[in-house]
C-alpha cells in the first residue's frame, strides 16, 4: 500500500486540489473573514484623504498576478471613488495599463469620468529608472495617456506636476519593479506615503518595510481584499474566494500529513526488511 | 543537462543575479565540453541571449571544444514570464535532463519550472537571491543556494580573485552592519535615540 | 576598444548617478536627469529589439520547417504581428484589443500562474517530510501559517492567527532582514565591481 501511496500519480493529487477550490466556489460555506491590521492602516488612511486630492495607482502586476490582486484592486478602486479621490493610473509592467482599463471597468470609476475623476497615463519603459523620472515629473514623463489624450490638457491633472503633488501612492504589485522600487524613488526621498495590494507570496518580503513604516498600509492577497470588502460593507470576490482558500488549505495540510505517513511507513518497511537506510 | 540563467536582466536591481547566473554557466559550459555533455540553455530576456552565447562560446573554446558547441542550444524563448515557463515545460518533457540547474533572478515561475524538473526525474541545483522564492526552490530542489551563496558560488567558480575578494569585502561590510545593529539596539534599549537620528541624516 | 570603451561609459554614467545622489548641484543633477531619460528611451529600444529578436528566431523556425515547431512559431509571429498591427492602427483601448487581450492574454497567463497552486500541492506532499529538526521546523511553521492565514484556521483553534502573526513579525522579518540586508550589500558589491571594470560578464565571455 505505502508504494502505491509513493507512487501515487500527480493527477491524482491535483485533482483533490481542483475539487477542494471549485466545490467551495459552487457552494459557498460563509467563513467570516478577519481584518488585518495592515489593511485597517490602509482603509484608515483613504478614509482621511481630502476630497478631490490625488493619488497615483500604479498597475505593476501581469495578467497572471491579476487573477490574485483584482478583488483587492477593485474594492480598493471603490473606496477611493466613494470617497471622489482623484486616480492618477500608470504602468510599469508593459501590461499594466490594459489591465488598469480592466480594474476600472470593474469599478465604481466606469460611472465616473475620464479625464476629470481619473486617467490612465500608459506604460513607461525603464522600471526604476522610469519611477525616478515619474518622481519629478509626472507630464513629462507621459506627454499623452493610454487614450491618446494631451495630459497636460485633463482637468484630473490639475495642480499636478511631480509626486509632490501627490497624496500617496498605491502599487498593485506582483513583481519587479514593484514596492521597493517606488520606496527608494519615492517614499524614502520625498516622504510620500506608499501603500500596495500585494500577492501572497511577496507578503514576507513586505514585513519589514511595514514594520519600518515604509508602507503605510497593504492588503495581502486575496485574505487583505476580503477583509478590506468587509470593511467596506460589501461581499465580492475576496469574500467569496477565502471560501475556497480555505478548504484548499487544509486539504494541501491533509496531503502533507499523508505524505509523512507515507514516508514513515517506507521508512518502517525498508528497516524490518533489513533495508538500507 | 538543463541551464538557466534566471529571467531577470541587466539593467535592474536583480542585474547581480543576472551576472552570477552567467558566471556560474561558463562553469558549467567548460564542464559539459570537457566531458561532452549536451548542454541546453534556456533565456527569458533577449539582452541577455547574447551574453549567454558568448559565455557558453567562450568556455568550449577555452576547453578546446569548439566543434562541440552548438549554437541552436541556447535558446531564446520569449520575453513573457509565463509563456517561457510553458516553453521550458515542453523541453524538459521532451529533452528530460538529467540535471537542472537554475540559478539567477526568478519569480512566480521558480516552482514551476523546478516541479517540471522533479516530475522528469532530473537532479536538481538551484540558488536565487529573490527571497519570495526560496522557500520554493528548497521544497522542490535537491540543493539550493540561498541569497547570498549565489554571489559567492560565482565568484568561488570563477577563481577571479577580485571577485573572491569582494565577496570577502562584503563579510566585511556585514560584520560592519552587525555592529552597527547592536550598537543601536543598546542605545535604544537605554532610551537614547542619538543612533537613531544620526544614521537617519 | 571594443571592451574598454562599455566599461569606460559604464564608469562614467555610474560615477555621475552615484555623485549626483549623494550631493546637491544644478550641473549634476541636469545630467542624472538627462542620463534617466536616456534610460527610459533605452529600455523602449529594448523591447523593440526582443521583438525583433523574436521574429529573427521564429522566422528560421519556420523556414527550417522541422517538425511542428514551425506552425507553433507561426501562430506567435501571426499573433504577436496581429495585434501589434491593431494596437498602432486602433489604439489600445480599441474593443477588438481589449477584447482580444481581455480573453486570451489574461486567462492564458493567469491559468499558468495559477498551476503554481496545484504543484505547491504535489511538491509539498513529496517533499515535505520530517525527515531532521529543520525539516520539522519547516512543516510546523508552514502548517501554522496556513491556518493562520484563512477564515477556518480561526475556527479550528483561536491562537492560530497570532501564533501565524507572531511567526510573520519575528523570525520571518528576522531573516528576511538579514538576507535583506545581505542582498544589498552583494547588490553593491556587483555594482562596485562593474564599475571598476572587475565584472565584465555583460561584456560576453568568462567574466574575468
Amino acid at each position: 500500500m505505502w508504494e502505491k501511496l509513493v507512487n501515487v500519480d500527480r493527477r491524482v493529487i491535483y485533482g483533490v486540489v481542483f475539487l477542494s477550490l471549485s466545490i467551495p466556489l459552487i457552494w459557498p460555506i460563509g467563513f467570516e473573514v478577519a481584518v488585518g491590521p495592515e489593511t485597517k492602516q490602509l482603509y484608515d488612511m483613504v478614509n482621511n484623504l481630502p476630497e478631490g486630492s490625488a493619488v497615483i495607482v500604479s498597475m505593476d502586476t501581469s495578467p497572471g498576478g491579476y487573477g490574485e490582486l483584482s478583488s483587492g484592486a477593485v474594492a480598493l478602486l471603490n473606496h477611493l471613488a466613494s470617497r471622489n479621490i482623484r486616480v492618477i493610473g500608470m504602468g510599469f509592467f508593459d501590461t499594466g495599463p490594459s489591465l488598469l482599463e480592466t480594474a476600472f471597468g470593474a469599478s465604481d470609476f466606469r460611472d465616473k469620468e475620464y479625464g476629470v475623476d481619473y486617467v490612465n497615463l500608459g506604460y513607461l519603459a525603464g522600471g526604476e529608472t522610469a519611477m525616478a523620472r515619474v518622481a519629478r515629473d509626472i507630464v513629462g514623463s507621459f506627454p499623452r495617456d493610454y487614450r491618446g489624450n494631451e495630459v497636460s490638457e485633463l482637468p484630473v491633472m490639475e495642480g499636478i506636476t511631480s509626486c509632490q503633488d501627490i497624496e500617496m501612492i498605491i502599487s498593485i504589485s506582483s513583481g519587479t519593479p514593484g514596492v521597493p522600487e517606488w520606496i527608494r524613488q519615492v517614499g524614502d526621498p520625498l516622504g510620500i506615503p506608499i501603500a500596495t495590494v500585494i500577492v501572497a507570496v511577496n507578503v514576507p518580503n513586505m514585513t519589514p518595510y511595514l514594520q519600518a513604516g515604509q508602507i503605510i498600509g497593504m492588503i495581502p492577497s486575496m485574505k487583505g481584499a476580503a477583509g478590506y470588502e468587509s470593511l467596506m460593507g460589501t461581499a465580492g470576490l475576496g469574500t467569496r474566494g477565502m471560501d475556497a482558500q480555505s478548504i484548499a488549505h487544509l486539504t494541501i495540510l491533509a496531503l502533507v500529513i499523508i505524505g509523512n505517513l507515507v514516508y514513515l511507513g517506507t521508512k518502517d518497511s525498508k528497516t524490518s526488511k533489513g533495508g538500507a537506510r | 543537462m538543463h541551464y538557466c540563467p534566471g529571467i531577470g536582466g541587466i539593467s535592474a536591481v536583480e542585474a547581480p543575479q543576472t551576472f552570477s547566473g552567467l558566471a556560474i554557466l561558463n562553469y558549467v559550459a567548460r564542464l559539459t565540453a570537457r566531458f561532452d555533455v549536451p548542454l541546453i540553455v534556456t533565456i527569458r530576456q533577449p539582452e541577455v541571449f547574447p551574453m549567454a552565447e558568448e559565455t557558453v562560446r567562450q568556455a568550449y573554446l577555452e576547453e578546446g571544444r569548439s566543434d562541440a558547441y552548438d549554437p541552436s542550444n541556447i535558446r531564446f524563448l520569449s520575453s513573457q514570464q509565463f509563456a517561457y515557463a510553458a516553453a521550458v515545460f515542453g523541453i524538459m518533457s521532451r529533452e528530460k535532463p538529467a540535471a537542472n540547474l537554475m540559478f539567477g533572478a526568478f519569480w512566480a515561475e521558480a516552482l514551476m519550472l523546478a516541479e517540471v524538473g522533479a516530475e522528469v526525474g532530473a537532479m536538481q541545483i538551484t540558488g536565487t537571491a529573490q527571497l519570495s522564492q526560496v522557500p520554493f526552490f528548497v521544497a522542490s530542489s535537491d540543493y539550493t543556494l540561498i541569497g547570498e551563496e549565489l554571489f559567492a558560488a560565482a565568484a568561488y567558480l570563477s577563481g577571479d580573485s577580485n571577485q573572491i575578494g569582494s565577496i570577502v569585502g562584503q563579510d566585511m561590510a556585514k560584520l560592519i552592519v552587525v555592529f552597527l545593529i547592536v550598537v543601536g539596539v543598546v542605545t535604544r534599549s537605554f532610551g537614547s535615540t542619538f543612533f537613531e537620528e544620526l544614521l537617519s541624516k | 576598444m571594443r571592451q574598454e570603451l562599455p566599461m569606460i561609459l559604464a564608469f562614467i554614467v555610474g560615477i555621475l548617478m552615484i555623485v549626483s545622489f549623494f550631493f546637491t548641484s544644478e550641473t549634476l543633477g541636469e545630467a542624472a536627469r538627462t542620463v534617466e531619460n536616456w534610460g527610459v528611451i533605452v529600455a523602449a529600444f529594448a523591447l523593440g529589439l526582443a521583438s525583433i529578436n523574436l521574429i529573427q528566431i521564429h522566422a528560421e523556425k519556420i523556414t527550417r520547417g522541422k517538425g511542428l515547431d514551425w506552425l507553433y512559431s507561426g501562430a506567435l509571429l501571426f499573433s504577436m504581428i496581429g495585434m501589434a498591427v491593431l494596437g498602432i492602427a486602433k489604439g489600445p483601448t480599441h474593443p477588438t484589443y481589449q477584447f482580444w487581450f481581455d480573453a486570451l492574454f489574461v486567462p492564458g497567463q493567469a491559468t499558468v500562474y495559477a498551476m503554481t497552486g496545484f504543484f505547491i500541492a504535489s511538491a509539498a506532499y513529496r517533499a515535505f517530510r520530517i525527515r531532521n529538526l529543520d525539516s520539522a521546523i519547516l512543516l510546523v511553521s508552514a502548517a501554522i501559517l496556513m491556518l493562520a492565514n484563512v477564515p477556518v484556521g480561526e475556527k479550528i483553534w483561536s491562537q492560530f492567527p497570532a501564533m501565524g502573526e507572531w511567526l510573520m513579525n519575528v523570525p520571518n522579518l528576522a531573516g528576511q532582514r538579514g538576507m535583506l540586508i545581505g542582498a544589498g550589500i552583494g547588490g553593491i558589491a556587483s555594482g562596485i565591481r562593474v564599475l571598476l571594470g572587475i565584472e565584465r560578464t555583460y561584456l560576453g565571455g568568462s567574466g574575468s
